[in-house]
């Protein structure tokens, strides 16, 4: 968390994240290029310069189709929630190399014409109305543009400006750059390379990529119905009994609405508060109770469980909900209040 | 210990820098994954890429013949030794996606001295004229070589199945330089003037490389770009022009394969 905008604030989890990313892209190029030639059975060597876009082009469809199980795993499995901390530096990552491929292509199969090399690329090849032989970097184009976008607008100076649903709306589009990516690779390099391998990878990644999206929603599905709340009176909903709020974390309820609300036992009282973080709409009702007060799983962003908002000097803040013990149940007022509303909490009479 | 913190030693908050017990096997299996199928993929998919076949430079040469610019730029040499149909080479430039229409036009049906380097495929060979600084291109001598050529041999109509490739890239300039992900590529170096050939998916009259023409034996119209770097069948008239086949084709009956 922090005040002030700056470039990068760096930790040591960012640090050893980005040594990891560093490494895994410098192994990746490095093999590429200087070791799978030796491997392979040529009669004369490709040229460097297709290795390279290649080599650059393939590694970019990896980072993206790691990136796309990081949501989805930690969805199944919190354990894999720290891998979300630093997300934003691997999709940036990913964007320069997907950014070096398109330089590699344009300075090799657009260049050394008399046709200046955007307008080539554009110009060479407009067979739009076919299947086969489709200007496939088209999709190229369209999904670097996407990850671009991605990049320059993921500090939280553009989340703060542009706010976090429009932010994480565009962001969505991620998945637009994905499908994109895998058309400009199946109507571009999976048909002019007959090896199995190859259309081996990409369909594995792809799939993996969509199978773990699939679970994950499945997941989220069953639990979204196991925490709906039942409306009892009017706009009070009851949200389970006493017992099933636990020291120090949270509960996500499902509101009639399809709203989620985030309910929080801290020094054996009740808070509820918005579900989504005010930083990156990340699931605060997964988060823990930390300092006395609600930390985000996704980024470890802060809320007060009485009112909402971020601790001092912080500004951020997220709606409340009134609660009400009736017997041994819990129920929640649906209708949300303004962020930062103090909402006195609930001392908990548990049954004997 | 507190429960809270308890707490704390299952949950990850990335800025406290430290790795929750309950979480490193998750994450040590995931980085694992991660950098051995970085390791993995950089090795299976750069191992996979398919084999640009034996084409490239071979060397700088120095032809005399007689220069044509139809279609596309070619040099006719008169039989010789072991070349009974005499030598014919397809010309492109050293310069980049271009080509040498406009000394093929100037000096057409010339005896001529062409300076350029070879690109070599298995016997087929083109000539990129201009191959170095300063180096001639294209200059015409004194001596009549046009009547001792063979003369153009009609061969009939056929279907043809086979690729559009440009002649230098499929000659070695790229390496690979034919296939669908070389299409622009290809289509560029056309338009800047590069000889269209057909690349027959198997021997016509004993030739796979043909060079190609529109059915009135000029360049062809941009229609072709849409077939390029596909697999396609089309009719036209072959004929034989020295060691070159020239295949004039009707792009209306191409048919993608």
């Amino acid at each position: 968390m922090s005040v002030q905008y700056k470039p990068v604030l760096w930790d040591r989890s960012k640090m050893v994240y980005d040594a990891v990313l560093i490494a895994a892209v410098g192994a990746y190029l490095l093999l590429y290029l200087k070791l799978a030639p030796s491997l392979a059975d040529w009669s004369r060597d490709v040229d460097y310069n297709i290795q390279r876009m290649r080599a650059f082009g393939t590694c970019a469809f990896l980072m993206l189709s790691f990136i796309l199980t990081i949501g989805p795993l930690a969805r199944l499995n919190p354990a894999f929630l720290p891998l979300l901390y630093n997300r934003r530096h691997f999709g940036v990552l990913t964007c320069v190399v997907a950014a070096a491929h398109a330089v590699f292509v344009l300075d090799w199969y657009f260049a050394f014409s008399d046709t200046e090399r955007y307008t080539a690329l554009l110009a060479a090849n407009t067979s739009y109305g076919q299947v086969l032989g489709v200007p496939f970097e088209a999709f190229g184009i369209a999904a670097l543009g996407i990850l671009i976008i991605l990049a320059v607008t993921s500090h939280d100076f553009w989340m703060s400006f542009l706010t976090p649903p429009v932010w994480k709306a565009i962001h969505m589009s991620v998945y637009a750059a994905y499908a994109l990516v895998v058309a400009h690779v199946a109507f571009g390099y999976l048909q002019s390379e007959r090896s199995p391998v190859i259309a081996a990878i990409v369909i594995g990644a792809a799939g993996i990529v969509t199978l773990l999206h699939v679970a994950a929603a499945r997941g989220e599905a069953r639990i979204d119905l196991s925490n709906a709340a039942e409306a009892a009176e009017e706009e009070w909903v009851d949200v389970g009994p006493v017992c099933s709020f636990m020291e120090g974390r949270g509960r996500v309820v499902v509101l009639p609405d399809g709203e989620r609300a985030a309910v929080f036992r801290h020094d054996g009282k009740l808070s509820a508060l918005s579900n989504v973080c005010a930083h990156q709409n990340g699931p605060l009702g997964e988060g823990r109770i930390i300092d006395g007060c609600v930390t985000c799983p996704w980024h470890g962003h802060q809320f007060r469980p009485e009112d909402g908002c971020a601790p001092a000097p912080f500004t951020d803040k997220v709606p409340t909900y009134r609660l009400k013990q009736v017997g041994d149940r819990v129920y929640l007022n649906a209708e949300a209040l303004a962020p930062g509303t103090y909402v006195e909490p609930i001392q908990l009479e548990e049954a004997s | 210990m507190s429960e809270v913190h308890r707490e704390k030693d299952d949950f990850f908050v990335g800025y406290m820098g430290r790795l929750p017990e309950a979480t490193r096997g998750a994450i040590t299996a995931f980085v694992v994954c991660f950098l051995a199928a970085f390791v993995g993929g950089a090795l299976a998919l750069g191992a996979a890429q398919g084999d640009p076949g034996e084409a490239g430079p071979a060397g700088a040469v120095t032809l005399r013949g007689v220069i044509y610019a139809q279609p596309y730029p070619h040099l006719r040499m008169p039989p010789e030794a072991g070349r009974p149909l005499g030598r014919t080479i397809a010309l492109n430039s050293a310069r980049g996606k271009r080509g040498v229409q406009a000394e093929a036009t100037e000096l057409f049906g010339q005896t001529v001295e062409v300076t350029g380097g070879r690109l070599l495929r298995g016997e087929v060979e083109t000539l990129q004229v201009g191959w170095r600084r300063g180096a001639h291109r294209i200059v015409a001598v004194e001596e009549e070589m046009a009547s001792r050529l063979t003369p153009v041999e009609p061969l009939g109509r056929w279907r043809i199945a086979g690729e559009i490739c440009d002649s230098k890239c499929y000659l070695g300039v790229m390496r690979p330089g034919r296939g669908l992900a070389h299409k622009a590529c290809a289509n560029l170096c056309v338009i800047g003037g590069a000889p269209a050939v057909f690349v027959a998916a198997g021997p016509i009259e004993g030739d796979e490389f043909l060079l190609l023409a529109d059915a009135g034996g000029g360049p062809l119209p941009p229609a072709y770009r849409d077939l390029t770097a596909l697999l396609i069948s089309v009719e036209g008239e072959l004929e034989r022009r020295g060691e070159l086949l020239v295949f004039k084709v009707d792009l209306s009956t191409a048919e993608t394969l």
